[in-house]
């Protein structure tokens, strides 16, 4: 088998794998929006977590201990933000949610510039359709005006940004997208729907301004995208502390092993000379001495 | 009582026949008669000390008068529980080291070394057995002259001389502390007796028929008295600092005879410690600050001992120095023990003793047939994996942790007292110990397991040699012995009580006195 | 009759030790023989404590597979099959202590494994001299040995001998009212399951002991210590100050773990460093339940223990495997086992899948019931806030390190040619394929438990319709995968 195969068969194994993952944390959301059961949710956004992975052994993304400092922080605080939107009140849950999307923006403009095919398109932009379903747990009590257009604003930004990499990948995934919402019956369905619509109607013009907004829109991600550079210093320090941890350690298990070493040596030698020489000789006169002190004492009292 | 003769008896048995070896030796009989009349006798003491240690248990305690004359007048021996069961692990010893020293001893000084043996087990069952001062001196000066004798036995190396000569003028020294702790005691009390002396500590008006009063202030000599049988046999079983002497005898004496020494002639400093802080000045005397300001002092001593001794043992490559360092350890562990004050603490020490002495006589026995073996003819070396497996099972009861073995007992019986007593430190200081001691022992494990190197060159394997049925025999019992006594301890409840109540009697003077003090 | 010593103890024992005997001839017989002995063992799973019984049964699958692996290891390695009597000894001396009724019988078993564990730790110092094996055994006699004999002691001591003896280990009558009694026993336990302070004998211990002895030491051995922690819930102590010590040694163990496992470049060292991590979460679980009551976190610490048996034991298999084939043990230059082995890299893959949440992996059940416990009581306390964020962290981490050790597998490099050793190591593969396999089929065992017997593991029952479609497709992946292997092997 020469290499070329195996490294077909890997891959293909690796694609596999992927697609299974999508395709029961799809379903799994999917379930738990429609019997409004959390559960549901949280086991399809920790299957979710498991496609990154997948997506980064495919990628050997994080190959630089650099790039340990974004996976840590981004999949941490998506994690952590999560489960806080869940049971937090309304306010921290918006501001989670918010994290959340900064977070998986920056995280796709990292990863995002190799998308090639339509499976990738769907595995990244998991993300955001739990994103979608954890503003459907963040709406479950009724919102106010202002909530209510920051989600849209910042849920457009993201259809948008991510949508319009290739128009042709846009109608697909439209489509697809569209599909799985209309049967959901939520709000999201109606802002889709209008926005979709809208933008149908008039294609050329939607193109020019999507292909403007997506610009201006990389810019400032870009720019945001500079944000983890306080982290990488962060983390590269971290790095070094626990590496010059390991060496004290080490350092400090060799010295104590000399301290023995020297300690029992230094036993061995008193002991030595206890035996060697009359030392204990001396000792023991002096005990004598002192025994016939006292037997001296007791007679003349 | 006609059945205590045997008490009596014992002593005398094991000093006549250290005579007629010598008389034997003198007329220059056969050296396997002589072989055979030595193992004779010693199976007739390990016999007698068996029905003794039966009769005891069943009665309690046992009192034996030496010419029918009553104490104090007269020297009485009282066999307590833990006197019959130390004296049987002593004649056992005997036993088997006489069995052993048939093919391991050169047969010029073969003779004198049974002479010696005797000498050395009248000395410690005497010890084990008296209910008097005076006789306990002099039954620890028998043991101690028969011990400096040995040690020498090999005459021509400079070192045993060496090791004799500082053993024996060190040991002179302080066993005659012992002696000047009796003159003190007997211008004091007024009395020889162990009971005697327990009953005027606890209550000090008492008179006693024969003895009479107290004279004088006796307070400030029974401390004087404490204290220095404390060092006596702090020096006799070898705790730190004074231990000087044992690595140095057992790096010469002759395998055989350090076998005696672990089993029985070293735990007489642990017997005298329990003797003197609970029989005699026992729990409610008139030296009792005194006294627990020492039991403080001997366990942070025993403490210290016992983990500077592990950490010897630790880095010991040699079987002599090894089995010195560990019994100087498990003696420390024992003193722990015996400073805590509970009865199930002193019965664990009891085993603890009988274990040591166990293992140790295993691991010499076992390490001197490997190698003989190792040294023999071709058709032996497969028989290796006997003596391996005993040298295994002695160096694991040491470690103590398999419960099938009687080690873990004794340990167990310590954290106990510990626990019960409201100090589990301690059971962290015991387990510390065991850790090191454990290094050295799991590097001879490793250091003697059998390579398959050793039998494959061997063409004719014809079973065993006539020369290794004895020492075979031995270590199988020794084996049968340990897994037997583990097993039983492990599975029946009465067997670990036995133990238990030897170190509640020993507790209880009060018992003691008034048995003694009783009977017509 | 199954409670008897007999049936639990002899008829095990007697099947090993006849079926090592065999080994010596034929190796068929030898192996059907020992794995019988493991399988008798099952009677013991029909119990009413469910930490317990995963905890044998996850035991005796390894010990299936590994009984079969160790063979082929052995002769790979050393040239003779030493090691295997060793290796069931010590996989029968854990089972026993898992399925052990009374205090002494756990004592008894406990101690002898810790013995066993030793020995195989210093194995390469008893077989070739090598003196590095004996420092590392030094360590942990020291500072793991030393210090649980010190707990068991003082708890034997404390429980006394009579109800040692009789008394069924949940019911023990134990005060244990003094804090420094507590201290003691906890920081024995702590040796045990290697969490801070006395963590630093495992990454050396694990990682020069032979595979199979890693395998066992890391997926089961650290999970003794665990099961201790989790008795200890059932007696009454001072439960505050037990959750504080356990929580705050176990975060920082597991933040310390997950780090130092990021930056290891030796396989073992990883794996053993991810051990400390993951047991310290467990831990911390088990602490959350002893602080809280929920019982919510005993059902994942349950399911967390299962998925990380399960995937260490295969991952030292393959770790195994590396060495054997390609004399190698440093990530920089390996890289290619997937062009010598696919089946390999696929069942390791299989693994860390499994661990990190693909349904319907243990694993998955693990984390979802981990951290559906730790939010549904994230509004009682802030702990709640920073074991969520503690474990969020490690959750990360733990993809760093399983990607860095999947680059050992898959890195576009050239093998080496002239260093690699194959032949009878090749046969490892299948066993590492069966035992990463097992994790997914373990919870169809679990589900259909639940549905029978237990009453726990409430949340699963709202997760059965996804794990039953997640089931249903995962046998096609599997089938899929399997055509594809097959099919290019063929070519």
């Amino acid at each position: 088998m020469s290499i070329n195969e195996h490294d077909k068969v890997m891959y293909s194994i690796i694609n596999y794998m992927k697609m299974y993952l999508v395709a029961v944390a799809l379903f799994a959301t999917t379930m738990g929006l429609l019997v409004r059961s959390y559960v549901a949710i949280e086991a399809g956004f920790k299957i979710s977590i498991v496609v990154l992975f997948t997506i980064a052994v495919e990628r050997m993304i994080y190959t630089h201990r650099v790039e340990i400092v974004s996976t840590v922080s981004i999949v941490s605080i998506a994690i952590t933000a999560f489960y806080f939107i869940q049971h937090a009140k309304d306010f921290i849950g918006l501001v989670a949610y918010v994290m959340l999307s900064i977070v998986f923006l920056i995280m796709n403009e990292k990863n995002g510039r190799k998308i090639n095919t339509l499976l990738d398109i769907v595995s990244l932009n998991i993300m955001l359709y739990y994103i979608a379903t954890s503003l459907f747990l963040v709406t479950r009590d009724s919102l106010t005006v202002l909530e209510t257009l920051t989600i849209i604003v910042i849920t457009t930004l993201f259809v948008v940004k991510t949508y319009c990499i290739k128009s042709k990948a846009f109608y697909k995934v439209h489509e697809l997208s569209r599909y799985l919402i209309r049967t959901l019956g939520t709000n999201i369905d109606k802002i889709f729907n209008t926005l979709s619509e809208k933008l149908l109607k008039n294609k050329q013009k939607t193109e020019a301004i999507s292909r403007r907004l997506s610009n201006s829109v990389t810019k400032v991600l870009q720019n945001l995208a500079h944000i983890d550079i306080p982290f990488i210093i962060i983390e590269l320090k971290t790095i070094e502390y626990m590496m010059t941890i390991s060496k004290k350690f080490l350092e400090f298990e060799k010295y104590i092993e000399n301290l023995l070493i020297k300690i029992f040596s230094a036993l061995e030698r008193i002991q030595h000379s206890m035996e060697h020489s009359f030392l204990f000789f001396v000792f023991l006169m002096s005990i004598l001495i002192l025994i016939s002190m006292i037997f001296y004492i007791l007679l003349h009292i | 009582m006609a059945m205590a003769i045997e008490v009596g008896v014992i002593s005398l048995l094991y000093l006549i026949s250290s005579v007629i070896i010598a008389l034997l030796h003198t007329i220059s009989v056969r050296e396997r008669l002589i072989d055979l009349i030595a193992a004779t006798l010693a199976l007739i003491g390990l016999l007698l000390n068996i029905k003794i240690f039966m009769y005891v248990n069943s009665i309690g305690l046992l009192v034996y008068r030496f010419g029918g004359f009553p104490p104090p007048l007269g020297v009485i021996y009282v066999v307590d529980g833990i006197s019959c069961i130390l004296a049987l692990l002593a004649s056992f010893a005997l036993l088997l080291s006489l069995l052993f020293s048939i093919q391991f001893i050169e047969p010029n000084v073969k003779a004198l070394y049974y002479v010696l043996a005797f000498l050395l087990t009248s000395g410690v069952v005497g010890s084990l057995f008296t209910g008097d001062i005076f006789n306990l001196y002099v039954s620890i000066e028998l043991v101690a002259i028969s011990s400096y004798a040995v040690t020498s036995i090999h005459k021509d190396n400079p070192k045993a001389i060496r090791a004799a000569i500082i053993y024996g003028i060190s040991g002179t020294i302080v066993t005659s502390f012992l002696l000047l702790v009796t003159f003190m005691v007997y211008g004091s009390y007024g009395t020889l007796n162990m009971a005697d002396i327990a009953l005027k500590a606890s209550n000090i008006e008492a008179e006693v028929v024969f003895s009479g009063n107290v004279y004088g202030d006796i307070v400030f000599i029974s401390k004087i008295v404490l204290a220095l049988a404390t060092w006596v046999f702090l020096f006799k079983s070898g705790i730190m600092p004074n231990h000087f002497w044992l690595p140095e005898v057992y790096k010469v004496a002759p395998l055989p005879a350090i076998a005696i020494f672990t089993a029985s002639a070293d735990i007489i400093g642990i017997y005298g410690l329990i003797r003197f802080y609970y029989t005699i000045f026992g729990i409610d005397t008139l030296v009792k600050d005194f006294r627990n300001t020492l039991l403080i002092l001997l366990m942070i001593i025993g403490g210290m001992s016992t983990i500077v001794s592990a950490a010897f043992v630790s880095r010991q490559n040699s079987i002599r120095k090894l089995v010195a360092y560990s019994s100087i350890s498990q003696f420390s562990l024992s003193l722990l023990g015996v400073t805590i004050g509970i009865g199930e603490a002193i019965g664990g020490v009891i085993l603890h003793l009988i274990s040591n002495g166990l293992g140790d006589m295993s691991i010499i026995f076992s390490a001197a047939t490997i190698k003989r073996v190792a040294r023999g003819k071709c058709s032996n070396r497969s028989m290796i994996i006997i003596p391996y497996i005993a040298l295994v099972i002695g160096l694991l009861n040491l470690f103590g942790i398999i419960p099938l073995l009687p080690g873990f007992w004794s340990k167990t019986y310590l954290a106990m007292g510990f626990v019960k007593a409201g100090f589990p430190q301690g059971t962290a200081i015991v387990l510390i110990s065991t850790g090191l001691c454990a290094l050295g022992y799991m590097r001879m494990i490793i250091r003697y397991l059998p390579r398959a190197s050793d039998s494959s060159v061997c063409i004719n394997n014809n079973g065993v040699s006539r020369e290794l049925v004895l020492p075979l025999t031995i270590l199988i019992i020794l084996v049968i012995v340990t897994i037997v006594l583990g097993i039983f301890l492990t599975a029946h409840n009465y067997v670990r009580d036995i133990f238990v109540s030897y170190g509640y009697m020993v507790m209880d003077s009060k018992r003691y006195i008034d048995i003694v003090f009783s009977d017509s | 009759m199954i409670d008897s010593i007999v049936m639990r103890f002899v008829v095990p024992m007697t099947l090993m030790l006849i079926g090592n005997l065999f080994m010596a001839r034929r190796i068929i017989y030898g192996s059907i023989l020992r794995i019988l002995s493991f399988l008798s063992l099952s009677i013991n799973l029909w119990r009413e404590d469910l930490f317990n019984s995963m905890l044998v049964a996850t035991s005796i699958v390894i010990g299936v597979v590994l009984a079969l692996y160790t063979t082929s290891y052995s002769r790979s390695k050393y040239g003779t099959l030493t090691l295997v009597p060793i290796i069931d000894l010590l996989l029968l001396s854990i089972l026993f202590t898992f399925i052990s009724r009374n205090l002494i019988e756990l004592v008894t078993f406990w101690l002898l494994g810790e013995l066993l564990g030793f020995l195989l730790i210093a194995y390469d110092y008893i077989y070739k001299g090598d003196t590095i094996s004996m420092a590392a055994a030094i360590k942990y006699l020291l500072f793991s040995m030393v210090p649980t004999d010190i707990s068991l002691f003082i708890l034997l001591a404390i429980t006394g001998l009579t109800e040692a003896f009789t008394t069924p280990l949940k019911s023990l009558s134990l005060f244990i009212t003094d804090p420094i009694v507590l201290i003691l026993i906890l920081f024995g336990f702590f040796a045990k399951a290697a969490i801070f302070p006395l963590h630093f004998w495992l990454p050396d211990a694990h990682s020069v002991a032979p595979s199979p002895a890693s395998a066992i030491l890391s997926g089961l051995m650290v999970k003794m210590g665990i099961y201790a922690l989790y008795m200890l819930s059932f007696y009454s102590i001072d439960r505050a100050l037990f959750s504080s010590i356990v929580l705050f040694s176990g975060l920082l163990t597991t933040l310390y773990g997950a780090m130092q496992a990021s930056l290891q470049r030796d396989i073992k060292r990883l794996l053993a460093y991810s051990t400390t991590s993951e047991t310290s979460i467990i831990a911390v679980l088990i602490a959350l339940y002893v602080m809280s009551g929920d019982i919510l976190f005993i059902e994942a610490s349950t399911l967390y223990t299962v998925a990380h048996a399960i995937y260490k034991v295969s991952m030292f298999m393959d770790s195994g495997f590396i060495e054997l084939v390609a004399h190698e043990r440093d990530i920089r230059r390996l890289g290619y086992i997937y062009r010598i082995s696919p089946t390999e890299s696929l069942a390791t893959l299989l693994s860390i899948m499994a661990v990190l949440g693909m349904p319907p992996s243990i694993g998955f059940l693990a984390k979802v019931f981990m951290f559906s416990a730790i939010s549904h009581n994230i509004t009682y306390s802030w702990i709640y806030v920073v074991v969520l964020v503690i474990a969020a962290v490690k959750v990360s981490l733990s993809i760093v390190y399983n990607i860095i050790y999947f680059k050992a597998h898959m890195d576009r490099r050239e093998p080496m040619m002239t260093r690699l050793g194959l032949g009878d190591a090749l046969q490892l593969q299948k066993y590492t394929l069966m035992i990463s396999i097992s994790s997914f089929i373990f919870t169809f065992t679990i589900y259909i438990l639940n549905c029978m017997r237990y009453t726990e593991l409430m949340l699963l029952r709202k997760l059965s319709y996804l794990l039953i479609i997640s089931m249903t497709m995962f046998v096609a992946l599997i089938y899929m995968l399997y055509n594809l292997i097959r099919h290019n092997i063929r070519s």
